[in-house]
């Protein structure tokens, strides 16, 4: 006789069975379920493992009934945030913007004081050059200090202080 | 004996010649300048693509500038001009400092042969040597004939700044021919 053959004729004997045997049968098998419930609660007590099961099952008895209840009560706070996290961009997009703008304004002045040093320098050469031309026609009427021909660059001051300096030493001006 | 005023006189020359050759200097910074500026004007490179999901971030590179480009295309002209100029007078300058030098020994020389009592005075050689572009003065001289080389060493150096050594060469040539 097979297993399915087998409960199916118990389950015809239950029902034959009268109340007062039925009832006694639940009692029996209450008394039998409390006796394995107490026998798994020791088990589950003695084993680390158990008691992490244990505690587990008292926080699962905390959490919200379903997930839907759960998507419901962060709702508000998903979309305060999600309103926030814009208005934090925009103000950087913002703040961005601005220090580009400054960053190009602190650009051009910096090209603008290149490009008067190069102008400055330009002009000072072709001082130069066209005081040379009149030199050359002209040597008689051309005066070196009145020109400024010490101060058209500064590097070039300071060249020549050198060089006068170093004359000056090998021939002292009070050799008249 | 140098006079005061003639010693004046030398060093204005000198100093004259200097300015020539800070002009050869300046000349040189902005043709690359302007070399620099035309390659920037002319490249047109794409803008780098941006990432559209990034942040905005301060690290990101500006847009490229060509302002300061534009300003010194707009000098190109007189930069052009200023360097022909520049090298004229620095080839101008040379040419009559060597002319100077060597009617001074003309006349040295003439000294020497009409009383022969002045042997111990200075004497100058000057000789060029080209190598591989690189131009070398060799020179002796006594202290009169200084303010001479300074000027030579002047006017040679402003004239290999930017890029005329050959010039000097030649302008060496047509004294040692005259």
């Amino acid at each position: 006789m097979s297993d399915k053959q087998k409960s199916l004729l118990e389950e015809l004997q239950v029902t034959a069975l009268p109340t007062t045997a039925l009832e006694a049968k639940l009692r029996t098998l209450r008394e039998q379920s409390q006796k394995h419930s107490q026998a798994l609660t020791q088990k589950l007590a003695t084993s680390q493992s158990g008691q992490n099961l244990l505690h587990i099952g008292t926080s699962l008895s905390t959490l919200p009934p379903d997930l839907h209840s759960l998507l419901t009560q962060l709702h508000p706070l998903l979309s305060a945030t999600e309103g926030n996290e814009k208005e934090c961009y925009e103000l950087l997009q913002k703040l961005v913007a601005c220090a580009n703008d400054i960053r190009i304004l602190q650009r051009r002045i910096d090209n603008a004081q290149e490009c008067a040093q190069l102008y400055e320098d330009l002009e000072a050469a072709e001082r130069d050059v066209k005081r040379d031309s009149q030199y050359r026609r002209y040597p008689k009427e051309v005066d070196f200090e009145q020109d400024g021909i010490l101060g058209t660059c500064f590097h070039g001051t300071v060249y020549c202080r050198a060089v006068r300096k170093q004359w000056s030493h090998i021939m002292p001006t009070n050799t008249c | 004996m140098v006079s005061h005023h003639a010693y004046k006189h030398l060093l204005d020359e000198v100093d004259h010649v200097l300015s020539l050759e800070r002009a050869a200097h300046t000349t040189l910074c902005l043709v690359q300048d302007l070399q620099s500026s035309t390659a920037q004007v002319s490249s047109s490179a794409p803008a780098p693509l941006k990432d559209s999901a990034a942040l905005p971030s301060l690290r990101t590179p500006l847009d490229r500038d060509t302002e300061r480009a534009q300003f010194l295309m707009k000098l190109a002209p007189r930069i052009r001009r200023l360097e022909s100029d520049t090298i004229t007078c620095l080839s101008s300058r040379l040419e009559s400092v060597l002319k100077q030098l060597q009617q001074k020994r003309q006349e040295n020389d003439d000294d020497d042969d009409d009383e022969n009592e002045n042997e111990g005075q200075a004497e100058v050689r000057i000789r060029i040597v080209m190598r591989t572009g690189v131009i070398c003065l060799l020179a002796l001289t006594s202290l009169p004939r200084l303010q001479e080389l300074l000027m030579i060493g002047h006017c040679m150096r402003g004239l290999v700044l930017l890029g005329k050594g050959k010039e000097a060469e030649n302008v060496f040539a047509r004294v040692a021919i005259m």
